[in-house]
């Protein structure tokens, strides 16, 4: 297992938001995190990232314990997130906000340059010297996620990647992210869109109100009507 | 109970206490109307401004000027100073409120420092520098003499009638709606509430009380001087709310008797080092006041009222826990604009 | 008798008297321009108004003061004292980061201006206590001590280096924001902290790094203008940080182009203000300072901030 999350508790402020969250992703796996708005969906993310730390409850990454750490140690690590609100440095460039999340060069077959980023999202390229606060939504998503490889993750979060795009800018989306895992990288996905995520993913996890209430390979999910029915909208 | 022994105890001070110590308990109650009109601000509105010294300042001269220059009687003088600070208040708020948050204080600050500089440099009218003296001969016989019962008792009685006034108020529809909009400005707005006239009327009353707090300061002490306009003495009495705690009605008295007693105590403590620096006064007020205010930013968010009333609160369950079980739910937490929760809510910038 | 229009208007006719004045200004506002664009980088990237920052450009003014004296018989005492000065204001600036303020990020601004101004009270009384309260000063440094004609004028030849003194700093610092991996990542950081995080930038130590390098630039700005000739004294925090806070609000608080901008303009009407209305030139500040606060908040060159 790459990552395996142990019964995290998270609150805001007062507010107590998971209520024991535990889940898992083997190396390689695409794993879909699916739950309504308000479900802890983000929240765990930001748990992980460390940007939110669980109170109790561990979580650990390649064997070792993240939880507690700052979110830079935990990037620097391995792990890299993609909000939901993208997130886009809007006074850089595109190639600057790509060169903000390069480290030091690693030794490491495959790492991610910015040559790379802009070969598997080919639309990048020519807005090279654009200001991030420019791009539309579709290409703040591609940025986005870029910016994320370029720390040459293990474990990418993306965070409601297909929300806010228009169907044929989700569908390149879709092929973009089916390219990532085909190269072996491991992607825990939250959606709100089932069919999204049934499509790429391997494996699902329904949570509502802060816990997990279903787990299973996507055929699975796909055919059980009930949970569906009960934690998923539509 | 506790409020009638208080005021017991406040009745008997000049009684037991040498002149000097009157004097001191007299400049208390006065800073300590000042911080407590400055809360309606700082704590009821979250509004933090710079200007509040300025007000002060525009009460003291009022009075001031109008007993130096005109053969005008005190009283209408002593009126005058609250009057004139409501006006100030009234510019000063008009214009200020249309800034949120850092520039709202900073413009404060600006409005201030001009009232400071006129203070400061138009000699002929003010004096400048050399400060504008209260003399003995304009104030009625009773009050007229620093350190007597009579002055004291003028000065607490003004004062606990306007912290009356001001306590009444905030416990009315008026101030629930200064906290609601505190909370969420854009909210109130939304649900018809005109969040700038309710915050300009807490601005001006605010400034009322300030300049009144000018007027008595000038009578107990006799002259007025450009410092009390400057935007030190406005940072100050954001020491003073701080340290006794902004979301309670008396913690800024309480932090405003503490600043001053802890200003007037460390004077002369180091007599040995007042010499090296050759006649240079040092208090070691500005190491004493900047560490209390390292302090509360950083341990005490709630300042000391807060700990006070949380340990009040302890205690209470505590008893309550051992005799019958208590009424009182868990104490509540943290007002949420001192940004003293735990963890950060997520915000992302768009 | 306030106002002195003849003095204005005879200058005004005089084009040598103008340049003169001109000159007068620049140099005070590429002194203004140093302190403000330290706040200012300081206010972009980690959102606290620094209301001590006037004491860093008195620590550096200090600081040079007694660095001169100690190496008094040194040939070139100055120059060690120059650049001594603001390394030792940083280093301060970066100690205090790390003690003091990195505990109040979340806090309410109240608590944020509360801090700051317990440190402002704290460091003039530290000065006041090792200096005593009277006035100091250095001379110029023998290199630079004699005058230039201006049109005819002396015009002091120390002003025109500090005049490129700061512009190579301004340049300089243009060039590291605009063109070096560390002025991207502040960007970045003062555009979005938490998201630069999260992309494996240690904040928290940048954080630091960026309160020492605007530290340092008001110890710089101290340290130049001691050498100028200024009094130095345990009071000269207070005075400087409110021009500085003009400075800023005018050209736009987190804009280095603005800080610029806002020297130039605050130090020529201050200038040319002390012509017209000798006891009031820095009320005239301050009304610009109103005004630019009243219809552009965010500043001449600055952005909208949302909170």
């Amino acid at each position: 297992m790459i990552l395996e999350v142990d019964d995290i508790h998270s609150y805001y402020g007062l507010s107590h938001v998971l209520f024991g969250i535990s889940l898992s992703i083997a190396e390689g796996e695409v794993v879909a995190l699916l739950g309504r708005n308000g479900a802890g969906k983000t929240t765990t993310l930001r748990g992980i990232m460390g940007l939110t730390p669980p109170s109790q409850g561990s979580i650990t990454f390649q064997g070792d314990e993240i939880q507690g750490k700052p979110p830079h140690a935990i990037a620097r690590m391995g792990v890299a997130l993609v909000p939901e609100d993208r997130r886009i440095f809007p006074d850089l460039t595109v190639r600057e906000n790509l060169a903000v999340a390069e480290r030091k060069p690693r030794v490491m077959a495959g790492g991610w340059s910015v040559a790379r980023v802009y070969d598997l999202f080919s639309g990048l390229e020519k807005l090279d010297g654009r200001k991030g606060g420019h791009l539309s939504g579709g290409e703040q998503q591609m940025l986005a996620i870029a910016r994320a490889l370029m720390g040459n993750p293990r474990l990418l979060l993306l965070d409601e990647p297909a929300e806010g795009l228009a169907p044929l800018v989700v569908r390149r989306l879709a092929e973009q992210v089916r390219m990532l895992k085909e190269e072996g990288m491991t992607i825990l996905v939250t959606e709100q869109n089932l069919k999204f995520a049934l499509e790429l993913s391997d494996r699902a996890y329904v949570i509502e109100k802060g816990q997990v209430r279903f787990e299973g390979t996507a055929e699975e999910l796909a055919k059980n009507e009930e949970v569906r029915g009960a934690y998923l909208a539509l | 109970m506790p409020l009638l022994a208080g005021a017991g105890l406040l009745v008997a001070a000049p009684f037991v206490l040498s002149d000097f110590k009157v004097i001191l308990l007299g400049e208390i109650a006065i800073f300590a109307l000042l911080a407590v009109s400055y809360n309606l601000l700082l704590g009821y509105c979250g509004l933090v401004s710079f200007g509040h010294a300025a007000l002060f300042g525009i009460g003291g001269y009022t009075l001031a000027l109008i007993l130096a220059k005109t053969g005008t009687p005190f009283v209408v003088a002593l009126v005058s100073a609250p009057i004139m600070g409501a006006a100030a208040a009234l510019v000063m708020g008009f214009l200020a409120l249309r800034l949120a948050q850092i520039y709202f204080a900073l413009f404060t600050l600006a409005v201030g420092q001009v009232a400071w500089s006129v203070a400061n440099k138009w000699v002929s009218f003010t004096g400048g520098d050399d400060s504008l003296a209260v003399t003995a001969a304009s104030i009625p016989d009773p009050i007229s003499s620093p350190g007597s019962e009579s002055l004291y008792f003028f000065i607490v009685a003004i004062v606990a009638a306007a912290l009356l006034v001001l306590y009444l108020m905030v416990n009315s529809a008026f101030g629930y709606t200064l906290q609601a909009m505190r909370e969420s400005p854009t909210r109130a707005e939304f649900v018809g509430i005109p969040v700038r006239r309710y915050r300009l009327l807490a601005f001006v009353i605010s400034g009322l009380f300030a300049g009144l707090a000018g007027g008595l300061f000038a009578v107990h002490n006799h002259f007025v001087h450009p410092e009390m306009l400057f935007w030190l003495v406005s940072a100050q009495v954001l020491l003073m709310s701080l340290l006794g705690g902004v979301h309670l009605f008396w913690g800024p008295a309480l932090g405003a008797g503490l600043v001053v007693y802890l200003r007037d105590s460390v004077q002369g403590v180091f007599p040995e080092l007042t010499e090296k620096h050759l006649g240079q006064i040092l208090t070691l007020e500005g190491l004493t006041l900047g560490a209390v205010a390292l302090a509360v930013a950083i341990f005490l968010p709630l300042g000391v009222g807060g700990m006070l009333q949380r340990a009040v609160r302890l205690a209470a369950s505590r008893l309550g826990a051992r005799g019958r079980a208590s009424g009182e739910g868990p104490a509540p937490g943290p007002p949420a604009f001192l940004g003293t929760a735990a963890a950060e809510e997520p915000r992302g910038r768009r | 008798m306030l106002l002195s229009v003849s003095s204005f208007t005879s200058c005004l006719s005089d084009p040598g008297c103008v340049v003169f004045q001109l000159l007068g200004g620049l140099s005070m506002a590429m002194v203004l321009f140093l302190i403000a664009s330290g706040l200012s980088l300081i206010f972009g990237v980690l959102r606290i108004v620094n209301f001590a920052h006037g004491s860093m450009y008195m620590m550096g003014a200090f600081t040079a003061y007694w660095l001169v004296s100690r190496f008094a018989g040194t040939p070139g005492h100055f120059w060690i004292a120059l650049v001594l000065a603001p390394l030792v204001v940083a280093l301060i600036g970066g100690a205090v980061e790390v003690v003091l303020l990195r505990h109040i990020y979340r806090r309410s601004h109240f608590h944020q201006f509360l801090l700051t101004f317990g440190l402002i009270l704290i460091i003039a009384d530290v000065m006041r206590m090792s200096f005593g309260g009277e006035f100091k000063s250095i001379s110029r440094p023998d290199l630079l001590s004699g005058s230039v004609s201006v049109m005819g004028r002396p015009f002091p030849e120390y002003n025109f280096f500090l005049i490129v003194v700061a512009l190579a700093v301004a340049l300089g610092m243009w060039l590291v924001l605009q063109r070096t991996r560390l002025g991207r990542t502040i960007r970045a950081a003062a555009s979005d902290r938490e998201m630069t995080s999260a992309l494996g930038v240690n904040v928290p130590l940048l954080f630091t790094m960026v309160f020492a390098l605007g530290a340092g630039l008001g110890g710089l700005a101290g340290a130049l203008d001691a050498g100028r000739g200024v009094a130095i004294s345990p009071t000269m925090d207070v005075q400087i940080i409110l021009l500085a806070f003009i400075v800023v609000v005018v050209g736009g608080l987190g804009s280095f182009g603005g800080s610029l901008l806002g020297a130039l303009i605050i130090a020529e009407v201050t200038t040319f203000g002390i012509l017209l209305l000798p006891q009031f030139a820095l009320a005239f500040v301050f009304v610009i300072m109103a005004v630019v606060l009243l219809l552009r908040p965010w500043g001449l060159l600055g952005k909208p901030l949302e909170e």
